[in-house]
Formats: C-alpha cells, sequence, structure tokens
C-alpha cells in the first residue's frame, strides 16, 4: 500500500519539484517505504537506530537501489534518482548479493508495471541497465577508526574522480556508525604526555569524523544515511501496547508531552549527536508476521523520532525487500500539520 | 603507522623542519596527523617562512594515508571478486546446506549458537571433514574446549573407496590448534595472517586454507567481559573484525560457536555475548535438538541475504553410533 | 590497533600508542633501544616487547611447506594415531565404561554431576584410586589430586575402595598364573593412599588460588594423571550474589583446567550438584552453575536414579554417542549393577 502511494505522490509532485529544483539548486527527494515519510534533501543526515537484526542494512541497500537507478531508460520509468551512492562499511558484512537480487527484482518489477506483456517469459531485465546501476554503487570498508579517519580525510579527491565519470554523489552511507565504539572508548583512556596534544579519545575520533564528513558535504551535495546498532541490552519495557498507548494519546494531545528520552541508551558522542537531522527507531515486533504458504517472518516497527510522527510503520523483509505491512492494524485518520496525507496508525491486536 | 620520523627514510619531505612544524600542533605520529584539520594546518603553514615546503609535506602525508586506503570498489566489482574468489562450501549436513542456500560462504563470518549438546561441535567437525575431503581445502580447526576429536572427524568422511588413504589425505588437512586465553587467540590468528600472505607471495594455490573454525569463541571471551572496563568489550569487537578480515581478504569461510545464557525469568534462552557482539557475524545460525529423538534443528537468526527467521528446518543429524 | 591486543599493562600500552606504535610492524622495526627511547620506558620493558611482536610476526611456519600454518597446530591424521593410543581411567564397572568408550578420557573434562547420595564422591575416590592401577595391569600408574571442598572425602572409605582394588588385583594375578606368567601386585592399599594429593579448599578465593597453582604443582609431581574436584559447585552456590562475576571466574577456571588438561594429558574429573530449573512451564532437575557453565565440560556425564537403580546418562560429549548404563555402589566402591554377573575388567 505504502509503495503505491509514495509512488503516485512523486508523480504528482512532479511539477513542482521541477520548479523546486530549478529555485533550489537541489532538490528534496523521497524514498521508498520505510523512509517515505519525510522527504530528504542535501545536507540531511539520518540516522537509523535499532537491534541487530533489525533490517537496517535492508534499509540502506533499498535506499541505495533507488538512487542507482535512472529515472527512465528506454521508456520505462524506473523512478530513480540517477546519482552514486557512496557506502561506507564499518561492520565489514555487506552483501553485494544481496543487493544484486534486489536489484535485479527491482528492474522487474518497474519493466512489468510499464511494459503491459502478456508473455511472462519476455519479461527479463535489461543487462546493461543493470550493470550500469551496479557501477554507480561504490563501496568502501574500514577495520578501525584510523581507518576510516584516512578514508574520509581523502574521500573527496576520490570521489571527484568517480564524479569524473558522470554521475554525482547522492547518498553517504554509514553501517554503521557505532562499529568502533568500544576499540575507541579504550584508547580514551590512554595517558598522553603532551598536553596540546589531541588524544585518541572516542570524542576526539568522532569529532573529526564529524569535521570531516561536514566538509564533505559542502563540497558535495549529499544527503547521509548512518545505521546506529544498539550496543547496550534493551532495559526499557518491550511491551508494545505500553508504547503505542503513549503515541496514541500524542495524536490527540500535546505532541509535544512525549518524554524527550529516546527508548535507546544514546552512546555516541555529542558531536554525532549534533550533526544528525533525522532520526528514526526500529524495533522488532513481539508477533510474528503470518501469511499462507510461508513461515513466520520478523515484523519490525519504525518510528520517525526526528521529525517527531506520530504514525510507527509495520514492515516485514522477505526475499523482495521491505514490504508495509498493514495486517492486525487499525487505521486511524489524523491529519498532519506538515504533510496532509492520510495517515495509516498501526496498533497492534 | 609509527612516529613521523620513521617516514623520513622513504619521503625526504618530512625532515625535521616539517616534523618539528607538525610539533608545535601537537603532531607526532601519523595518528595524529589523522586527528587534525588540514585546511586548518595548512593555513598555519601559510604563515611560516618555508610555507611552499610545509604544504608540500601535507600533501605528501596525505598521499602517502591514501596509499594506505583500500580502494574504492563498484558494485560490478564487488560481484566479480565474490563470483571468483568467494565460494560456498558445503558443510556436510544436507538440511543446513539448503538452509543457506549452499553451505557457508567464504568471506563471512558465520556463527553457531545454541545451548550445551545442541550439536555445535558436531556441526563444526562435520564442516571440517567436508571441505576437508570434497573441496580439498585446508582446514583451520581452534579448540578451546578439548573437544576437536580426529576420530569423530574421521567417521564424517563420505568416501569409500581405499578408505585408508583419503582418510590419511583428509586428515592431515585439517590442523588443529589449542588456544585457552584472548591473546593466545590474538598470536595465533596473527601468525595466520602472516602464514596466509607469505603464501600469496609464494602462490601456494593448491590446498588453500578455505575454512577456520573457532570452537568455542564464547568460552574465550566470556572470562574478560564484563565489569567495569571497555577493554573486554574492546578485545571482543577486536577479535570479531579480525576474523572478518582474515576472511575477507584470504576467502576464508569462519566458523565459530557460541553458548546460550538464560534471559531473565522466563526460561528462554538467548546467545552469549550480548547486544555487541550481535553486529559482528554475518550468519547466526540457532541450533537446537530434542533429546527424545535426537533431531537437530537449525534455524537463521540472521543471515546478510535472507530475512531472518524464515527458515527453520528439522534435520537429523548423522548418528555417532557407529563411535565405539 | 595491534598494538591493543598486546598482553601489556594499560600504562604501557598507553605511551606504545600515543607514541605511534600501533602496529606490530612498526614496533618490530625497531631497536629495543630506540623503542624505549621513544616510548619512555624502560630498555628491558622495550625488549619484552619486542620479543613479543616478533614471536606474533614469526610465528608463522617459515620453512613454506610445513604442514601447519601456524606452529603448534597440530595436523588431525597425527592426533588421530595419538588419541587411538590415549589412556583412559577405568571406574571399575564395565558398563559405565563402555559408555564412556573405555573410561574417562584423559585430556578431556569431564563433569559428572547428580543429586546428593547418587554416589558422586564414590566415583571421585575410585577414580583417585583405580588411575594408580600399574601399567601391567591395564591402568595408568598415576597420581592423583583430589580437591575437596564440601569435605566430604573420606580416608576410610578411600582405603577401603583400596583394598578392594588391590585384591581385585592379586585375584587376576592368581589368575594369570594359572595360565601366564604374570608380575605379582606389590602395590600395597597404604602406598595408594600416598599417592592421592589431597587439598582441602575453604572459599572460592581458595580453589581459584589453587587452580592456577596446579600448574606449577603436576610440573613437580610428573606422575599425576587425573585431578578431581568435589564438588566445582560447592563455594560458587554459596558466596556469590554478582552472578555476572561468577561466570566470568568460572570460565576462567574452566579453561585452566582445559589447558591443564591437554598439557599434562591428564583427566580433569569435576563433580557438580544439582539444581531446578525453570524451563518450558515446569521445574526440571538440571546441573548448577547456570547456562554459561554447562559449555564449560568436554564431556558431561548425569547421574540419576531410575527406580532402586543408579544410572549415568552421557549428556553431552563431541566423541561419544549419548547413552545411559546402571551402576552400583557397593562396599568394594563402583561395580556393575547385576554385581554377581559380571567380574570388574580392568584390560
Amino acid at each position: 500500500m505504502g509503495e503505491h502511494e509514495a509512488r503516485g505522490w512523486i508523480r504528482s509532485d512532479e511539477t513542482a519539484k521541477q520548479m523546486l529544483s530549478r529555485v533550489l539548486g537541489d532538490r528534496a527527494f523521497l524514498l521508498l517505504p520505510p523512509l517515505h515519510r519525510v522527504p530528504l534533501r542535501a545536507g540531511n543526515v539520518v540516522e537509523i537506530t535499532g537491534s541487530s537484526p533489525t533490517a537496517k542494512t535492508q534499509i540502506l541497500i533499498q535506499a541505495a537501489i533507488t538512487c542507482i537507478l535512472p529515472k527512465t531508460w528506454n521508456g520505462v520509468h524506473y523512478g530513480g534518482l540517477e546519482k552514486l551512492v557512496l557506502f561506507l562499511d564499518l561492520d565489514c558484512r555487506f552483501d553485494v548479493l544481496r543487493l544484486s537480487d534486489m536489484l535485479k527484482h527491482r528492474l522487474l518489477e518497474a519493466y512489468q508495471s510499464n511494459v503491459k506483456t502478456q508473455d511472462k517469459s519476455k519479461i527479463v531485465y535489461d543487462e546493461e541497465l543493470y550493470v550500469s546501476c551496479m557501477k554507480r554503487f561504490l563501496y568502501l570498508r574500514c577495520y578501525d577508526s584510523l581507518e576510516l579517519l584516512s578514508t574520509l580525510k581523502t574521500l573527496h579527491y576520490r570521489i571527484r574522480l568517480q564524479e569524473a565519470c558522470g554521475s554525482q554523489v547522492g547518498v553517504l552511507m554509514i553501517d554503521s556508525i557505532g562499529a568502533f565504539h568500544w576499540t575507541d572508548r579504550l584508547s580514551s583512556s590512554l595517558a598522553l604526555d603532551k598536553n596540546n596534544r589531541k588524544s585518541l579519545s572516542l570524542t576526539n575520533v568522532v569529532e573529526t569524523i564529524v569535521q570531516e564528513m561536514k566538509k564533505l558535504m559542502q563540497v558535495h551535495s549529499l544527503v547521509v544515511i548512518a545505521t546506529k546498532a544498539t550496543i547496550y541490552e534493551e532495559k526499557y519495557p518491550t511491551n508494545e501496547n505500553n508504547r503505542n498507548i503513549s503515541s496514541h494519546s500524542d495524536l490527540f494531545g500535546n505532541p509535544s508531552s512525549k518524554a524527550q528520552q529516546p527508548p535507546f541508551r544514546e552512546f555516541m558522542p555529542s558531536s554525532w549527536q549534533a550533526f544528525v537531522t533525522h532520526k528514526i527507531f526500529i524495533r522488532k515486533s513481539d508477533d510474528h508476521h503470518k501469511s499462507l504458504g510461508q513461515q513466520n517472518l520478523s515484523a519490525y516497527l519504525l518510528e520517525w523520532l526526528q521529525p517527531q510522527l506520530s504514525s510507527i510503520d509495520r514492515f516485514i523483509v522477505d526475499d523482495s525487500g521491505i514490504v508495509i505491512v498493514s495486517k492486525h492494524t487499525q487505521i486511524l485518520f489524523h491529519v498532519s500539520s506538515s504533510h496532509a496525507v492520510w495517515y495509516c496508525h498501526c496498533l497492534m491486536t | 603507522m609509527a612516529p613521523l620520523k620513521h617516514l623520513e627514510m622513504e619521503n625526504s619531505i618530512i625532515d625535521a623542519c616539517f616534523r618539528d612544524f607538525c610539533a608545535s600542533h601537537g603532531i607526532l605520529t601519523v595518528e595524529d596527523f589523522l586527528l587534525h584539520d588540514l585546511y586548518e594546518l595548512a593555513a598555519f603553514a601559510e604563515r611560516e617562512a618555508n610555507a611552499d615546503r610545509l604544504k608540500e609535506g601535507i600533501t605528501v602525508m596525505l598521499s602517502l594515508i591514501e596509499v594506505k586506503c583500500r580502494p574504492l570498489l563498484n558494485g560490478m566489482e564487488l560481484l566479480e571478486d565474490l563470483q571468483r574468489n568467494k565460494h560456498t562450501l558445503s558443510s556436510g549436513d544436507n538440511g543446513a546446506d539448503s538452509l543457506l542456500q549452499g553451505g557457508l560462504r567464504e568471506g563471512q563470518l558465520t556463527e553457531l549458537v545454541g545451548p550445551s549438546s545442541s550439536g555445535k561441535t558436531q556441526f563444526c567437525m562435520q564442516a571440517s571433514a567436508s571441505v576437508a575431503e570434497k573441496q580439498d581445502g585446508r582446514v583451520f580447526y581452534i579448540d578451546t574446549g578439548n573437544s576437536f576429536c580426529a576420530r569423530r572427524i574421521a567417521q564424517f568422511i563420505c568416501g569409500s573407496s581405499d578408505a585408508a588413504a583419503l582418510r590419511k589425505r583428509v586428515l592431515s588437512r585439517i590442523s588443529c590448534h589449542t588456544v585457552y586465553d584472548i591473546y593466545t587467540m590474538f598470536d595465533t590468528l596473527q601468525g595466520l595472517e602472516v602464514a596466509l600472505r607469505s603464501q600469496v607471495q609464494m602462490n601456494v594455490n593448491e590446498y588453500r586454507l578455505r575454512l577456520l573454525v573457532v570452537d568455542s569463541i564464547s568460552s574465550l571471551i566470556t572470562p574478560i567481559l564484563g565489569g567495569s572496563g571497555s577493554q573486554g568489550r574492546a578485545l571482543m569487537v577486536a577479535l570479531g573484525y579480525l576474523l572478518k578480515k582474515l576472511a575477507h581478504e584470504h576467502n576464508i569461510a569462519v566458523l565459530v560457536t557460541n553458548h546460550t545464557v538464560g534471559a531473565g525469568e522466563s526460561g528462554k534462552t538467548k546467545p552469549a555475548l550480548g547486544e555487541t557482539w550481535k553486529s559482528i557475524p554475518h550468519v547466526r545460525l540457532m541450533l537446537s535438538r530434542d533429546h527424545r529423538n535426537s533431531n537437530c534443528t537449525i534455524s537463521i537468526l540472521k543471515h546478510t541475504s535472507m530475512p531472518s527467521g524464515k527458515t527453520v528446518r528439522t534435520i537429523t543429524r548423522k548418528d555417532n553410533q557407529q563411535c565405539l | 590497533m595491534e598494538t591493543s591486543r598486546l598482553p601489556l599493562s594499560s600504562s604501557i600500552r598507553g605511551k606504545l600508542i600515543s607514541a605511534g606504535y600501533t602496529s606490530l610492524s612498526s614496533i618490530s622495526s625497531v631497536s629495543s633501544t630506540d623503542l624505549a627511547r621513544d616510548v619512555k620506558i624502560t630498555e628491558s620493558e622495550a625488549f619484552e616487547i619486542l620479543k613479543m611482536a616478533n614471536q606474533i610476526s614469526g610465528s608463522s611456519s617459515c620453512n613454506g611447506r610445513s604442514s601447519s600454518l601456524v606452529n603448534g597446530a597440530r595436523n588431525a591424521w597425527d592426533m588421530l594415531n595419538e588419541e587411538e593410543a590415549l589412556p583412559r581411567i577405568t571406574t571399575s564397572c564395565s558398563d559405565l565404561d563402555k559408555i564412556l568408550g573405555g573410561g574417562i578420557s584423559c585430556r578431556d573434562v569431564t563433569e559428572i554431576g547428580g543429586v546428593p547420595g547418587i554416589g558422586k564422591t564414590q566415583i571421585g575416590i575410585q577414580l583417585s584410586v583405580n588411575v594408580q592401577i600399574p601399567r601391567e595391569f591395564g591402568g595408568l600408574g598415576g597420581k592423583a589430586i583430589y580437591i575437596d571442598t564440601e569435605g566430604s572425602f573420606m580416608v576410610e572409605r578411600a582405603l577401603q575402595i583400596a583394598q578392594a582394588c588391590v585384591e581385585d588385583m592379586e585375584e587376576y594375578t592368581g589368575y594369570m598364573h594359572k595360565h601366564f606368567k604374570a608380575s605379582q601386585v606389590q602395590m600395597k592399599p597404604r602406598d595408594i593412599l600416598e599417592n592421592i594429593f589431597y587439598f582441602r579448599v575453604c572459599s572460592y578465593t581458595e580453589q581459584i588460588a589453587l587452580v592456577n597453582h596446579l600448574d606449577k604443582f603436576i610440573s613437580e609431581n610428573k606422575d599425576v594423571k587425573v585431578v578431581i574436584v568435589d564438588s566445582i559447585t560447592f563455594h560458587f552456590r554459596q558466596d556469590f550474589d554478582d552472578l555476572a562475576q561468577r561466570t566470568r571466574v568460572l570460565s576462567e577456571m574452566a579453561l585452566k583446567f582445559m589447558k591443564l588438561a591437554k598439557k599434562f594429558s591428564l583427566a580433569v574429573v569435576l563433580l557438580n550438584q544439582v539444581t531446578t530449573k525453570y524451563t518450558e512451564g515446569s521445574f526440571q532437575l538440571a546441573l548448577a552453575l547456570g547456562d554459561s557453565w554447562s559449555h564449560s565440560c568436554t564431556n558431561r556425564v548425569i547421574l540419576y536414579w531410575n527406580g532402586d537403580e543408579r544410572y549415568a546418562y552421557i549428556d553431552k560429549s563431541p566423541s561419544l554417542p549419548s547413552a545411559s548404563a546402571s551402576y552400583t555402589v557397593t562396599g568394594r566402591g563402583l561395580r556393575n549393577s547385576s554385581s554377581s554377573s559380571k567380574r570388574v575388567k580392568m584390560m
């Protein structure tokens, strides 16, 4: 449901967007669900928090595909941005096979919905398009913070080399930003002999990372999407009903009454927290999504913490990617002041 | 990386004069250099008498850093590396292989989680036998619980023709190393890394190392975990990254085992090692065994290319009746 | 950073890293004098660090085509031949020996647990006697260490079992004399008692200290072939409030036992108590010390009552199939439950 809604939205907004892009130079864009609630523009830094596994990397891959796909190709509408994606893999477990499979899936899907062929066997994805998309996906892995720092220091030159081939870098992805937290914390405790030296402490390292990224964003128009795995055990009540009741009351009451406390234990230094402009929190739903002929799939709940939205999306991950589900939900109609759209609010049974 | 003066030998520009300038800004090592805003540093250099030389030094430093960086790969290059170098290895167990769409993937870290006597060690030994027999690969088995049993591995060898010779051939491809603390573990892995690197230089391609087993990783980490300091967790993370690096750069499938601990009052169990460890392995498999009929169940807790919790399959482990 | 993985004190590690020595290669490329000057440590400390760094970079096989990749690694083929020759300690109960693959295996850590009165201590005493059966009688001719945490070791009982053991050997010799030539039993029950090293520990700190000391003790008393801890649990069930710390301490102790077992090729037998555990809506008996501990042993044997008979069940073993066997505790020690039908095998 969500996907079609978003698609429709993109199409009908087309002229307004074109105007905006003329005026502003860079336009805001919408990604596919579950990142469809808020339009993003260059300079935004999105942080996706959740324990492992909550499909965070999956969301990144899905967003990356939207970015690397062209808008149209040979008369078929793909609705992409045709930009480069830079994926910084700090967890070192990115699986390119998943990217490739999902890209193929998207290509086929777009082809099917645009070209009405009766003959199913004729539906194949365009190899040339596939290769050009894959080439727009750029990947780097780092095994510690020092590697990340050296990468960021030299990234500008390398991006320029890549951009010489045509497309601009649209999104910088980091998976995941807290990966080196413990090793950096250890070096925080090191004694230094001189006072004017910057120590290799967690705060200094993260501060420099943020600084380098800001510099990068000055010269390239980038959206940064970073995942963050929670590294502490969840101490908050996992009972979903509690949380839903609280967000439910927000719908009709005062939105700011909701405690500003994030639903997880924040561990990133303040320099990073100040850098982030959009915050998303994902947690595992207690009940599984059951569908006919399939085994139980874990369901996840996604919540926007900044900007604070009252809607909670419930989604599952299957072979085709992320699917928003509205099973077991009760639709509440609610007009948001910022987006005049019908929101569906999911209530767990 | 090292103190700046070590760089002078190869780069004459990083001379005493440049180092003095750096030291006056608190830069003594390459790491310090990384932590500094280079634009700011260049601006400072501008004010000095020998500005050009200093700026050249900064550029040289930057290029030295760039050389150390990993290359930027695009999707097609990644895919090519995957198809050429990273194969899937049969675990010797049909159920697990079909669950994992072929078996253990080279370049990935696979974790087996399960309660005591759920068949983790059996899985490891079976996979070792399978890789050594069918893929002609070498296996490096790190044992922390004296549970490596060559006799048991010999039973997993399937081939029937010329049993004794095959047995000897397969078993001599599996090496076992006992490790009882985390520091020895690091020593062993670093030694392995050096050995593998020298093998690459010597082009030793026959019988390359394809599987690294650590049974169990949790018994090494549990004694250092917890407490107030971050040392334990830092070592755990460092160990995880070292394993992943080995796996990726030398195209090895890494298989580690982890135990379960009770979670709260409900009597449920969860994998040990906590929240931080969760983001280390590529694939997490949960093993459980029904003691009434010795059926093993393997389920996916996490997988990089498959939805978690998706497939649960029951398999019967090749019974070890013939052991005696 | 590679330096942070070295077993160094945090102050020296800090000095090394802040001086820029973050990788092993950067350390091994300098002389100890330079290192000491740069890092501001003593020359001997620098020498130690260099030794460590060089050892790691050089620990791989430099001779190229050696069969193992890393020094100290053994290949499974050699180990197979070694395993076949590995001695086992009989329990004096042939049914039990059978499911154990011939007895308690040396080089393994075996945990034996059960309810009070099932005969854990009896097994412990029996093993500390049986380990001394001379080689010509198919035994190990070793010595035993008995670590008593509960105060349940009874020397009179040990003497009884030792006497029975000597009598059995004499009877066996008599039988053999009729047919072949065989040596005379020279062992006296009192000699047997002399070769059991008994340690009484009264707190968990003593227990930890003793386990740390065992390595030295066994190097001095080479023939120790079995270490029995009766019970591993006692002090840890009483004095610990911080369960996380208990897990850490216990898992470290388990690794030390593993190391001992491997290094001296001896059997470690840990006796454990039972506790109730809440699983799937009901309370069940399980061995004490929790889930983490259950992974700490190579083999796990659970003793239980089945009607009036005592049974042993192999709950966990990397090399043995799970099976159960009955046994009895007689005045002469552990025996088969149908004691009249079979004689104790010692071969």
